[in-house]
């Protein structure tokens, strides 16, 4: 099927799903909750620090949206609408906690362990490094140039989404992604060299 | 972004036609462009390499969990009595005992010295809104909102004068609605002439319209 027929399709079916909630089915709206709740949950645990926070930040999301379902008119997927919701929760809870950036974290180890078999173990370790300074950068990256390549590159969205859930021209969310690559790569740079 | 930047950013989405890619590759004769573009295409590949964070399996369960019942209100609970279709058992007796107690409830009724005058049949009623939109230039414009689930081509204004002023008038039950006008199909447009507006969750704002209990008359906007 081409890709858009299937967007279609799936903006067809997510107004469905949405009328049946709006008429009080609250199990319909399990269907949306499975459907992005990695996206959600993947986009909010980027921007947070506490694991156990970005879960709680990422169902609030999905709550939210459902309150606000009324208002939902469907010229973009449910997808946008919920990841700005969500974004919206990120940047109020860091503004709230004045939060610093952090610069390790429980996933970082676990990731140590995980091994591609054909990898030697210098290459894991090399790698699993490169990884974990890389989500040192990204959580030193500004707010907005941490979002934006966030949804570009781990969340793999076209550039016009990015513009909708950021509530900015496509052509911007363009612009910020790739600051956001320079950066990244300056504060990689930055810190591997000899101190 | 420069042009080099442009094309760059076309590159690692692999949207470069065969004209820009002979422009690149030109561009990338120079060694600060080639280590520019060596280093976004590392990172765009340690960004999408990186591993995923998976929520909990009770994840969508304690959202379900969360959310409030839309229909748990004491008067919602009571039209669904009153309306909620229910399958009735009957037997012959059970209809003889209806029957007479019809024939004598009329019997009844008819044998009343006087009958008070009845008011008006307390039908229920709708208010006629008229919806409008001056859009010069526009040539199609539609309007969405809750009363029709939002779709964008059920309702469809007219422009009657000819010179971009487009309205429709819906028979609309009393309660709150939101609304948008959708202009070529394309662009939503917030009505400017609405009496309240709500956050739509994208920044913009959904006109309201407010339809009381008529009394007589036409409401308008």
């Amino acid at each position: 099927m081409p890709r858009n027929a299937r967007l279609e399709s799936d903006l067809v079916d997510e107004r469905a799903i949405i009328a049946r909630c709006l008429a009080g089915e609250r199990r319909a709206y399990a269907v949306l909750v499975e459907r992005y709740k990695g996206l959600v949950h993947d986009l909010v645990s980027r921007m947070l620090r506490d694991p156990v926070e970005a879960e709680d930040i990422a169902q609030d999301a999905f709550v939210k949206a459902y309150l606000s379902l009324k208002d939902f008119r469907g010229e973009s997927k449910f997808s946008t609408w919920v990841c700005r919701i969500a974004l919206n929760r990120c940047k109020d809870v860091l503004r709230r906690q004045g939060r610093a950036p952090w610069t390790r974290t429980r996933q970082e180890g676990e990731g140590a362990e995980v091994a591609d078999d054909r990898e030697t173990p210098v290459d894991s370790l090399e790698r699993s490094e490169r990884e974990a300074a890389l989500r040192r950068a990204l959580a030193r990256l500004p707010v907005k140039y941490r979002e934006a390549v966030v949804l570009r590159h781990i969340e793999g969205m076209e550039f016009h989404e990015i513009g909708r859930v950021l509530g900015i021209a496509a052509g911007a969310a363009k612009v910020r992604a790739f600051r956001a690559r320079d950066m990244l790569r300056r504060l990689m740079e930055s810190e591997e060299a000899p101190r | 972004m420069t042009r080099f930047e442009e094309l760059l950013d076309a590159k690692l989405a692999g949207e470069l036609s065969p004209d820009e890619n002979r422009e690149f590759a030109a561009l990338l004769m120079l060694d600060e462009n080639r280590s520019a573009f060596e280093a976004h295409e590392e990172t765009v590949a340690l960004l999408e390499g990186v591993e995923r964070h998976v929520p909990s399996s009770s994840f969508t369960e304690e959202v379900l969990a969360r959310l409030p019942d839309r229909r748990s209100r004491p008067w919602e609970k009571a039209w669904d009595l009153v309306w909620a279709p229910r399958t009735v058992r009957w037997n012959f007796a059970t209809a003889f005992a209806l029957s007479f107690v019809l024939v004598v409830t009329a019997l009844a009724w008819k044998t009343l010295p006087s009958r008070m005058a009845v008011g008006p049949d307390p039908r229920p009623v709708v208010t006629l809104f008229r919806f409008s939109l001056d859009a010069p230039g526009a040539q199609q414009v539609s309007l969405a909102g809750e009363f029709n689930g939002w779709r964008t081509d059920e309702i469809f204004l007219a422009d009657v004068t000819g010179r971009g002023r487009f309205s429709v008038t819906l028979p609309l039950k009393p309660g709150r609605y939101a609304y948008m006008f959708v202009i070529d199909g394309a662009t939503w447009m917030t009505d400017p002439r609405a009496e309240a507006y709500r956050d739509d969750g994208f920044g913009n704002k959904n006109a309201l319209v407010n339809i009381a209990v008529p009394t007589v008359g036409h409401g308008d906007t």
